[in-house]
C-alpha cells in the first residue's frame, strides 16, 4: 500500500505534466466503470483550464493581439514548466512573459511579451497596498525632508517596443494600422489613483528619476539636485506617497 | 465543542447567504440584497491593497461574513504551509467572520501548488494527517473551523473506510465541525455508486456548522455518467431534496448558495438563496406541526 506522500507525488507528477503514462498511480485508484486515465484527466484538466483562467484575467491585451486559442496554447505549456508554489494566485504569472518571449511558436510575435509585461505590472498595481499620494506641495517637503518615495502602487515598465501604442490598441483608442512594431522603445508608469489603475506614458527622465527614487527615498542632499518642478508636475500625477 | 465555535455560532445567521463575487461588488452595495450573508474565498483577498478590500470592508459594515479556503490542503502529508496560515489568520482577524472552513482534500506538494481539491486516500495514515493539519490550523487562528465533504472523481484502491465515517472520526478527533456540501454528497454518491442518505446519517450531525448548495454538470464518458462540482449551474431537484432532507434531521443551519462559474447576476444568485429559506421554513413548519 502506497503512503500519502508517495500518492500525493505521483499525482502532481501527472497532473502537472499532463502524461497518460501514470501507470502506477493508476493501480491505486479504483475504476469503477471509468478507467483510472479518465479518471485523472479531469484533475488534469482542472488544472490547465482554472491556470489558463487566471492568466486570462491577467493578460487580455495580449489574447487581443495573438487570439485566444494561441495564447491557450502557450499557456498549456507553461503550465508544466512553471506550476504555482501557493494558493495565492494573485502572485502567479509574473514570469509569463518571459516564458513567451523565449517559446519557440512565438518568436514571430515575440513583442508581445513586451505588452505581456505591462500588463503583469497593471495586475500588480491593482493589489499593492493603499496609500493617501502626495500632493505637490506635500511631495516637496518629503524631498526637503529626504523621505520622498514613490507610490507603492506604482510599477515602471520600459521597453524596445511602442507598448503604450500597444495597449491603446487593445482598448480600440488607436488603429493597428497606425502603430509599429520597430517604430521604437516607450516607457511608463502604471499607478493606482482614486481607486482606478492608470497607465500614464513617461519620457526618458521621469523614468530615469522614479526609477532612482523607486529603489530609495532620495536623501536631502541627493534631493538638490533634482528639479523641484519635476518632482510637483509627477506628484500632480498621483506617482509619490508616504513611504 | 468549544466555547470559542459556540460563540461565533451564536450570532450566525438564520438566513441563507451566497457567495460574494468580484462582478457582484458595486451591485451589492447599491441594491443590499436581502441574503443572510456572504461567503468569500479567503486566498482572493490574500492580496496587500485594491479593490477586493476596499469593497469586502464596505460590504462587511453591513452583512455577516463567512471565510472559506480553497487551498489550506489540509490533507497534504508534509503538513501545513505555515506562511500560507499566517496569510489566512490575517483575513480572519480582519474580517472577523462567524464562521471559518476549508476542505477534505490536499492541493499542495513539495513547492507545487495545484489549484485543485484533490482526494485523499481514505486510510488510517491519512485520517492522522488531516487530523494534525487541522489541530495545527484550529491553534493558529484559535478558533475552531468547519471542514467539507470533498465532491471527487476516483477512489483509492487502498482506501480503508468510507468516507462519511473518515469525516466523522475526523471531527471526534480533531474537535472541529463540518460543513457539509449537499451538491458534494450528490455528486460523488452518484460517481461512486453510494447511497447519499444512508452516508448523512453517518455524520454527527451536531458538529456540521453550514450547508453548502451549488449545481453541477453531467458528462457522458464512454456510457457511463460523471458528475463534475463546477459551481456553474442553478442547485438542481436531487440537491434541494437532499438539503430538505439534511436540514429536517440537523435543523437549522447557516446555508450558502455557490456560484463560482458561469456567473449569473446578483438576482438570480439572491433568487436561490430566498429558495433556500422556504426550505428551511417548510421543515421547521413540518417540525413544529
Amino acid at each position: 500500500m502506497p503512503d500519502l506522500q508517495t500518492v500525493q507525488n505521483q499525482m502532481r507528477d501527472t497532473i502537472v505534466s499532463g502524461d497518460a503514462s501514470a501507470a502506477t498511480l493508476a493501480a491505486y485508484i479504483d475504476d469503477n466503470g471509468i478507467d483510472a486515465e479518465r479518471r485523472l484527466q479531469v484533475y488534469r484538466n482542472n488544472f490547465r483550464e482554472s491556470l489558463t483562467e487566471a492568466l486570462r484575467g491577467i493578460f487580455p491585451g495580449a489574447i487581443a493581439f495573438i487570439g485566444d486559442e494561441f495564447f491557450t496554447g502557450i499557456v498549456a505549456e507553461f503550465v508544466k514548466t512553471s506550476p504555482p508554489d501557493r494558493p495565492q494566485l494573485s502572485g502567479y504569472g509574473g514570469d509569463f512573459a518571459d516564458f513567451f518571449r523565449t517559446f519557440e511558436h512565438a518568436k514571430r510575435v515575440a513583442y508581445v511579451a513586451d505588452l505581456m509585461e505591462l500588463e503583469w505590472a497593471i495586475h500588480e498595481s491593482q493589489n499593492a497596498p493603499n496609500a493617501d499620494r502626495y500632493s505637490p506641495e506635500e511631495a516637496l517637503n518629503a524631498l526637503d525632508t529626504g523621505t520622498l518615495s514613490v507610490h507603492p502602487s506604482l510599477r515602471l515598465v520600459e521597453a524596445p517596443t511602442p507598448i503604450v501604442s500597444f495597449w491603446m490598441v487593445t482598448k480600440g483608442q488607436l488603429k493597428p494600422e497606425l502603430i509599429r512594431v520597430d517604430s521604437g522603445g516607450e516607457q511608463a508608469a502604471v499607478v493606482r489613483v482614486d481607486g482606478a489603475v492608470q497607465l500614464q506614458p513617461l519620457d526618458k527622465d521621469d523614468f530615469l528619476l522614479l526609477t532612482k527614487l523607486a529603489k530609495a527615498p532620495v536623501s536631502s542632499e541627493l534631493g538638490n539636485d533634482i528639479s523641484r518642478d519635476q518632482i510637483a508636475a509627477l506628484a500632480a500625477r498621483g506617482l509619490f506617497a508616504s513611504a | 465543542m468549544d466555547t470559542a465555535y459556540s460563540a461565533h455560532m451564536a450570532s450566525s445567521p438564520d438566513r441563507a447567504g451566497i457567495s460574494l463575487k468580484a462582478q457582484h461588488y458595486t451591485d451589492v452595495l447599491e441594491s443590499r440584497p436581502s441574503v443572510g450573508f456572504f461567503e468569500v474565498h479567503a486566498e482572493n483577498y490574500m492580496v496587500d491593497g485594491g479593490p477586493h478590500h476596499h469593497f469586502l470592508s464596505e460590504i462587511r459594515q453591513h452583512y455577516p461574513l463567512s471565510v472559506h479556503g480553497v487551498g489550506m490542503s489540509l490533507g497534504s502529508a508534509e503538513g501545513l504551509d505555515m506562511d500560507h496560515v499566517h496569510r489566512f489568520r490575517t483575513i480572519v482577524e480582519t474580517y472577523d467572520p462567524f464562521v471559518v472552513s476549508d476542505h477534505l482534500a490536499w492541493s499542495r506538494t513539495g513547492d507545487t501548488y495545484l489549484n485543485d481539491l484533490l482526494p485523499v486516500p481514505l486510510t488510517h495514515e491519512a485520517l492522522a494527517v488531516v487530523v494534525d493539519n487541522i489541530k495545527t490550523l484550529q491553534d493558529a487562528l484559535s478558533r475552531q473551523i468547519l471542514v467539507e465533504n470533498p465532491s471527487s472523481y476516483l477512489g483509492f484502491t487502498h482506501s480503508e473506510m468510507g468516507e462519511a465515517d473518515f469525516l466523522a472520526e475526523m471531527a471526534e478527533r480533531a474537535d472541529c465541525g463540518l460543513l457539509l456540501d449537499a451538491n458534494n454528497v450528490f455528486v460523488s454518491a452518484r460517481n461512486f455508486g453510494f447511497d447519499a442518505t444512508r452516508y448523512i446519517d453517518t455524520l454527527p450531525l451536531n458538529r456540521v456548522g453550514e450547508i453548502h448548495l451549488a449545481g453541477h454538470l453531467t458528462r457522458d464518458i464512454d456510457g457511463v455518467e460523471l458528475r463534475i462540482d463546477d459551481h456553474g449551474h442553478p442547485v438542481p431537484d436531487d440537491v434541494w431534496a437532499l438539503y430538505a432532507d439534511i436540514v429536517g434531521k440537523a435543523g437549522f443551519r447557516p446555508t450558502l448558495v455557490e456560484w463560482d462559474t458561469n456567473i449569473p447576476p446578483l438576482d438570480d444568485l439572491v433568487a436561490e438563496a430566498h429558495k433556500a429559506d422556504a426550505v428551511m421554513s417548510r421543515e421547521r413548519e413540518a417540525l413544529n406541526a
